[in-house]
């Protein structure tokens, strides 16, 4: 493909400024960009990779000034396309930002730059921890989770990458670098929050201040077997009621029957933390509720609470044992509405003859749903994307929100999902970015 | 030009859901600055994409499938449960059958014609050995030396040593000590490599050893059914049984010690070296093995072994070592010949075998 004119003269005096070796632009470099965990593709035209704060405001500037599109990248684990370049241009991979800048120990804050991963931030304090993406292998890149502001099963406890931030250094759309942090713990009045989720459209991450929560001392996890996607919502309902300090609540619907071919509809695994006080009188109040219900469960402690986390790589153990595929859609709705979602996913998943499992937190109304298809048979693979923007369309009528968690990436909010964020955002955007160069194609529609 | 894959390998690659995962373990990765390309996710995302005609095969493409560091640190994390680096090799043998043979193994190919060693370069084995040297047949243990050994034949020696501290009835083969064929099998010339196997097998079968211990593990990690057993897993054994101990414990000034591990069992040679009563073993990233496959790297393209190098040295000079301990023969040797010497940066570099000799007799 020949590259257009203003695309070479903005890779020539990137290069220059930052390297040759920091401007990769041959066809393996550019396809090897062009994935992430979405199974959605788009080649950039070029990758740059930056190792300062400045070099990313070069880049910006040079892009504005060619209008040219810039996707920033992380470690490219999003499963709603956030780093793949859908308008062309360049994407900036963040990967070699990846130092700790400073710590606090006593007061838990860690300044990072935005390529470090989670694995990484969890090895620098023994008894804090990174509670966002803590069951994966933790490999996705502060940036990316800030900007898709993440969420994991302990978001019920400690919120969404959000709430750890204390504060953020960013790269606008003219190239400016912000800091965006109050001399003190942010306020009510935080700006933060506008940057947060924004998937890469109003700027690029280059560093954060982060505070980590400490790592509980004593743990109990539950895995409980549920005749039907009902029973969690009693089981919510009772945990709610009983004020257990539940720290992460994950039903699994369609599991069992997926992975061993038969069996209950659903498993719920469920972990509590605290001091050992707490633990003591919460594991006894809800192993009172499980036997009143008659739930069949297991409770393990300590550090085999960690083969129940495994349960949460289970959605990938689905794909691992039939050996196909999976496309992943994330909505969030109230608890009353979770049945009929996750209903709405099967009802999907039996038209397209696609098999579906999802996964929800009952206490957030968070639903995430994945279909299983065939990757080398073409009708399925469209069969499973119709899947997903069927499942989306379904869960807005229902009066649910899509992307939490995930970000919503290249699927975007719509007017009719929610008119207000986009005709605000999109005031924003121009004011901010009025070429639109920043991360075309994701969150809202020009 | 475009490939033609089979249905299996198609989807075998077409399930990686692009986590990422097998990027972390991976030594090319963390050599090239976290590149995306050089990881295993990319090797595998752009197999797929050029099995599915979205890719075009050119000659740096297929250079590039050929030269990773054949660790297989990938697939111990997928998990999706892919065979990453089984699928590589793969679609390495279905590149070679279609025809497509990349211009860096050309050397090898001629090398293993010509001498029986894909390591060519004038490689003379069992240099190690008394020039009268005769095999013994039915000996306890046989020491299948590998290819790599005989290139530094004192780890050789340092490795026959050691097993003749558990038993007087050692054998090797000796000077025409046939190549097992693992180098390249993995680098997808499976015919052939089922050919050299066989002739190790026959050249065994008539010293009918009781066991075999290999010097380096890539053969028994390639081929299971030769039934050998890694130099290693045979030490740790030995001194599990009691039949070996170890007798010294380090000076106070050389027991910070920073191990290459290999690749086929990472945690091995770390547990017999904590067996040594004031060694301080230093912490290794997961990605650091001893790379046995990293042979291709280092023939065509050298600049990129030492990046490995500098990378990994650099690493033991932040955290102190004064000894960097090399699990497998490969490794050492290259490191040798790359940097002509055996100590840097402060560091001595030394063979597992040779310092567990120094340790036990």
């Amino acid at each position: 493909m020949e590259k257009e004119e203003s695309v070479i003269k903005a890779i020539e005096e990137i290069a220059s400024q930052l390297g040759e070796e920091s401007v990769l632009v041959d066809d393996l470099d550019r396809s090897a960009y062009s994935y992430d965990a979405s199974g959605m593709q788009a080649v950039p035209s070029a990758v740059i990779r930056p190792s300062t704060a400045d070099d990313v405001s070069f880049v910006v500037e040079v892009a504005n000034k060619f209008g040219i599109p810039i996707t920033p990248r992380g470690s490219g684990t999003s499963l709603v396309g956030g780093p793949l370049p859908v308008s062309g241009g360049f994407v900036v991979d963040m990967q070699k930002m990846n130092g700790i800048i400073d710590k606090d120990e006593e007061n838990g804050l860690v300044r990072v730059e935005a390529g470090i991963k989670v694995r990484e931030l969890n090895e620098i304090f023994s008894d804090r921890f990174m509670p966002i993406n803590p069951d994966g292998a933790g490999f996705s890149t502060v940036g990316g989770l800030i900007a898709e502001d993440s969420a994991s099963p302990l978001s019920i406890r400690y919120g969404t990458m959000g709430d750890l931030l204390y504060g953020v250094e960013v790269v606008l759309p003219n190239g400016e670098i912000i800091l965006v942090e109050s001399p003190g713990p942010p306020s009510r009045r935080s700006i933060l929050n506008l940057l947060v989720g924004s998937e890469g459209t109003l700027g690029i991450f280059t560093s954060a201040l982060l505070k980590l929560p400490r790592r509980p001392e004593n743990r109990i996890a539950y895995k409980i077997e549920l005749t039907d996607i009902s029973d969690a919502l009693i089981l919510q309902e009772e945990i709610e009621k009983s004020g257990i300090g539940v720290s992460a609540f994950e039903v699994y619907h369609n599991y069992k029957e997926l992975v061993e071919g038969a069996g209950t509809e659903a498993v719920a695994f469920i972990e509590i933390s605290g001091t050992q006080e707490c633990v003591e009188i919460w594991d006894s109040r809800l192993k009172s509720i499980l036997d009143n219900i008659e739930f069949p469960f297991e409770s393990v402690t300590e550090e085999k609470a960690d083969d129940v986390w495994e349960g949460r790589k289970n959605l990938y153990e689905v794909a691992k044992v039939r050996e196909e595929a999976l496309k992943v859609v994330s909505l969030r709705v109230y608890p009353s509405l979770v049945r009929d979602a996750v209903q709405e996913a099967d009802r999907t998943g039996s038209r397209l003859k696609l098999p579906v499992i999802s996964v929800h937190n009952p206490l957030l109304g968070w639903v995430i749903v994945a279909f299983l298809y065939n990757p080398i048979d073409e009708k399925e693979v469209e069969r499973a994307e119709r899947a997903v923007s069927n499942v989306i369309s379904k869960s807005i009528s229902l009066g649910g929100s899509v992307g939490y968690g995930l970000g919503t990436g290249i699927n975007k909010i719509t007017q009719d999902m929610d008119e207000g964020f986009v005709s605000l955002m999109s005031i924003i955007k121009e004011t901010l970015d009025p070429s639109w160069i920043m991360n075309p194609g994701k969150l809202i529609e020009r | 030009m475009s490939v033609d894959f089979s249905d299996d390998l198609r989807k075998e690659l077409g399930r990686c859901i692009g986590c990422g995962a097998c990027n972390i373990p991976c030594p090319m990765f963390h050599i090239e600055d976290l590149r995306e390309t050089e990881g295993a996710r990319a090797r595998i995302k752009l197999l797929s994409m050029l099995g599915s005609g979205k890719m075009e095969l050119t000659e740096e493409f297929l250079s590039y499938i050929f030269t990773c560091m054949n660790c297989g640190l990938c697939s111990k994390v997928c998990p999706v449960n892919i065979d990453v680096f089984g699928a590589i090799i793969n679609a390495r043998s279905s590149l070679i059958d279609m025809g497509y043979v990349p211009l860096v193994t050309v050397d090898m190919r001629e090398a293993r014609r010509s001498t029986g060693s894909p390591i060519g370069e004038g490689l003379v084995k069992g240099v190690w050995l008394p020039p009268d040297f005769q095999p013994s047949p039915n000996a306890e243990i046989l020491y299948f030396a590998g290819c790599w050994s005989h290139t530094v034949p004192e780890v050789a020696l340092a490795s026959y040593k050691l097993l003749q501290q558990v038993s007087e009835s050692v054998t090797t083969i000796g000077f025409d000590e046939p190549c097992c064929g693992g180098l390249i099998y993995v680098l997808g010339e499976r015919d052939n490599a089922e050919d050299s196997k066989n002739t190790l097998i026959e050249a065994i079968s008539r010293l009918s050893p009781k066991s075999v211990v290999s010097g380096c593990s890539l053969c028994n990690s390639v081929f299971p059914d030769l039934g050998f057993i890694s130099f290693s897993s045979f030490i740790e054994k030995m001194l599990d049984e009691g039949k070996i101990k170890i007798r010294r414990s380090l000076k106070p000034k050389r027991n910070k010690i920073f191990l290459i591990p290999s690749c086929k069992d990472n945690k091995l040679a770390s547990r017999i070296l904590s067996r040594i009563k004031n060694i301080e073993l230093l912490e290794v990233p997961e990605w650091v093995c001893c790379d046995c496959g990293a042979t291709l790297l280092y023939s065509t393209d050298p600049d990129r072994f030492s990046r490995w190098l500098e990378k990994v040295t650099d690493i033991a000079r932040d955290l102190e070592a004064n000894q960097i301990v090399v699990e497998e023969p490969s490794c050492y040797s290259m490191i040798f010949k790359a940097l002509g010497k055996n100590k840097h940066k402060g560091a001595k570099i030394v063979s597992f075998p040779h310092f567990l000799l120094e340790l036990i007799t």
